[in-house]
């Protein structure tokens, strides 16, 4: 560990928590509809796409909405995967994804996942990438935003029957937000050398004499989308590790800082909604600690080097440098893949599989504590409210008083449905994971035995369930099992998880608002924060705790008796 | 190794088993017809979640 790393990592975190609090600001206007600088464009979408922006939704026609768009776009993206080759922009030829391949990617890209069962470069025309992908990535993080904001109105009032317009929210979070950071993003990437062209692949000729293929594209905008939505979908297979996604050290930076201050900002516009400040922080400051922490623990493992790697003689200075890319180091490499992680963005500027097998246990953690630290756009917070409500719940448990939270009474059909919503995911990535490792097709998947492959079974199914969309590189993914069972593990990880979500948003909004008294269970100070960590932890995390046991802990004293897999 | 089939083991490529235009299209009814069995049964967890 160095003190140039310490410090990267430092400026990574003050950028974040810093830049999170005005955005956040700036956020809960846009959802509370006072933000009007493109109300012309606006009114034009709404004229053209025939929607009531006047018109209030309750719950169910909030999720219905969800729903049927997120089916509308999984067929139009499955189709422009499937006919890339009679469609423009296709300069290099590329021909038409296998049908269950395209499956997998619509459900992957409508979903937040981003998960790459395909090799960018080879198997997606840049028309496909730009107009089917990177269109994805707009609508699928503002839909998720979209539905934070409605989990946020539900604590806003008594007696509320709309959670607002899910067409309305989505349209402007999309125009508002993503689309400005977008721009200013992409054209940073620009000016920094990340491509931004129709042109066909550029060919080099080596000193050799031979020649080699260098994939140029519509990049840098789909880079900004990529990290700002966290998406993570990479356009060429090495994702942030290429130079051309991620050229410099600060566009690594700046793409670090991009895929996590949303889902920091998200808790403070929270707090602006509901008019306490404070209770926005609390939610910030559990995702905070864990995340710190968690870069912390990673950092030290990748930091400490491999003993293998230094009993044969390598120096231990530069730490565990295996898939990583020199540029960048080890500092940088482990603070991203810890946001990209925390986050359900999943892009890499290093490889998991490559990582010490604590460093790489730590993202895997990240991720099936349920995606909160800071989560996805919009998916982080409406989860960790989950949470709350669930520490609100077993903090009344413990003294006898009746759970609430911010005034609503917590009762028994939002515990029902917060539970039911945790043990979805659970169910997807245990049940998913264990019966792909008994079948042949499963254990062909896998390039490592022992431990580290079942790290890398765990891993894919935490990723698709979690809407991460990161893997271990050893795993080869595209077969019929993996192909259809992830993609259905991302489908109901995203939306089956969402449905219970706005559901208790439903039933909450209606509920009267009560004021505060002596007996009121405090929900913005240190204990409140120490209570919600444990609680994530507890229930998010030690259910996999028997699993990561046999994974990447046992891999861990394996390699430190000299034995690998 | 190419980096390109560095994290995919090369995702799809399976020149063994070249696909027919029969198998293609069953391939497309089998995915669509998939795709909205889920979305069937999201809807009707919907239903679920209010009865709760």
């Amino acid at each position: 560990m160095t003190l140039a790393g310490w410090a990267y990592i430092a400026l990574v975190f003050i950028l974040v928590l810093g830049g999170a609090i005005p955005l956040g600001l700036y956020i809960a206007r846009i959802l509370k509809g006072e933000m009007r600088f493109l109300a012309p464009v606006e009114r034009g979408i709404y004229a053209i796409c025939g929607i009531d922006q006047k018109r209030p939704m309750r719950w169910q026609q909030y999720t219905v909405a969800l729903l049927l768009l997120s089916v509308i776009h999984i067929v139009l993206l499955y189709a422009i995967l499937r006919l890339q080759q009679y469609l423009p922009f296709n300069p290099q030829h590329i021909g038409p994804m296998s049908p269950r391949l395209a499956f997998n990617t619509a459900a992957s890209f409508a979903t937040n996942t981003n998960w790459q069962a395909y090799v960018p470069e080879q198997q997606i025309s840049n028309g496909a990438q730009m107009f089917g992908l990177a269109v994805h990535m707009f609508i699928s993080a503002a839909a998720g935003i979209a539905v934070a904001g409605a989990v946020m109105r539900a604590f806003t009032g008594s007696g509320l029957q709309s959670l607002g317009n899910f067409y309305v929210d989505l349209t402007r979070i999309t125009l508002y937000l993503l689309l400005p950071v977008t721009i200013v993003a992409g054209l940073f990437l620009v000016w920094s050398g990340s491509p931004q062209t129709f042109a066909p692949f550029a060919t080099a000729h080596t000193l050799l004499g031979g020649s080699q293929t260098i994939a140029v594209g519509p990049m840098a905008m789909q880079e900004a989308i990529k990290e700002f939505g966290t998406n993570g979908g990479g356009f060429v297979n090495a994702n942030s590790a290429h130079p051309f996604e991620n050229p410099t050290i600060w566009t690594n930076l700046l793409e670090n800082w991009l895929l996590l201050v949303t889902g920091f900002a998200l808790p403070i516009a929270f707090g602006s909604m509901i008019g306490r400040p404070r209770q926005g922080f609390a939610l910030y400051g559990a995702m905070a600690i864990i995340l710190i922490a968690a870069c912390i623990g990673t950092y030290a493992a990748e930091a400490q080097g491999n003993p293998l790697h230094i009993a044969a003689g390598v120096s231990a200075a530069p730490g565990n440098m295996e898939g990583k890319e020199v540029r960048f180091g080890i500092a940088p490499s482990t603070t991203f893949n810890v946001g990209a992680t925390g986050t359900s963005t999943g892009a890499v500027d290093s490889f998991t599989d490559s990582y010490m097998p604590l460093g790489g246990a730590i993202p895997m953690f990240l991720m099936q504590l349920g995606e909160v630290t800071p989560g996805g756009v919009g998916s982080g917070f409406y989860t960790i409210v989950i949470f709350a409500l669930l520490s609100v719940f077993v903090a009344g448990l413990m003294v006898g008083r009746t759970p609430e939270y911010l005034g609503k009474k917590v009762q028994a059909k939002e515990i029902k449905l917060a539970m039911l919503s945790v043990l979805i995911l659970t169910f997807f990535i245990l049940v998913g994971g264990g019966f792909s490792l008994l079948t042949k097709s499963g254990l062909g998947s896998l390039a490592n035995a022992g431990p580290h492959g079942l790290s890398e079974m765990l891993y894919a199914w935490t990723s698709a369930t979690e809407n991460n969309g990161s893997a271990m590189a050893g795993i080869s993914a595209d077969t019929p099992l993996l192909d259809y069972g992830l993609g259905t593990a991302m489908l109901f990880g995203r939306f089956a998880f969402m449905i219970p979500v706005l559901a208790i948003a439903g039933s909450l909004a209606a509920k009267p608002k009560l004021p505060e008294s002596s007996g009121t269970f405090p929900t913005d100070n240190a204990l409140f924060v120490a209570l919600l960590i444990g609680v994530i932890i507890i229930l998010g995390g030690l259910q996999f705790m028997p699993a990561d046991t046999l994974g990447p802990l046992a891999e861990h004293f394996a390699l430190f008796s000299g034995k690998t897999y | 190794v190419p980096i390109s089939e560095w994290r995919f083991n090369a995702g799809s490529s399976h020149p063994h088993a070249k696909p027919t235009r029969r198998s293609l299209a069953m391939g497309d009814i089998i995915s669509i017809v998939y795709t909205a069995v889920i979305f069937a049964a999201l809807i009707g967890f919907v239903t679920f979640c209010r009865k709760v």
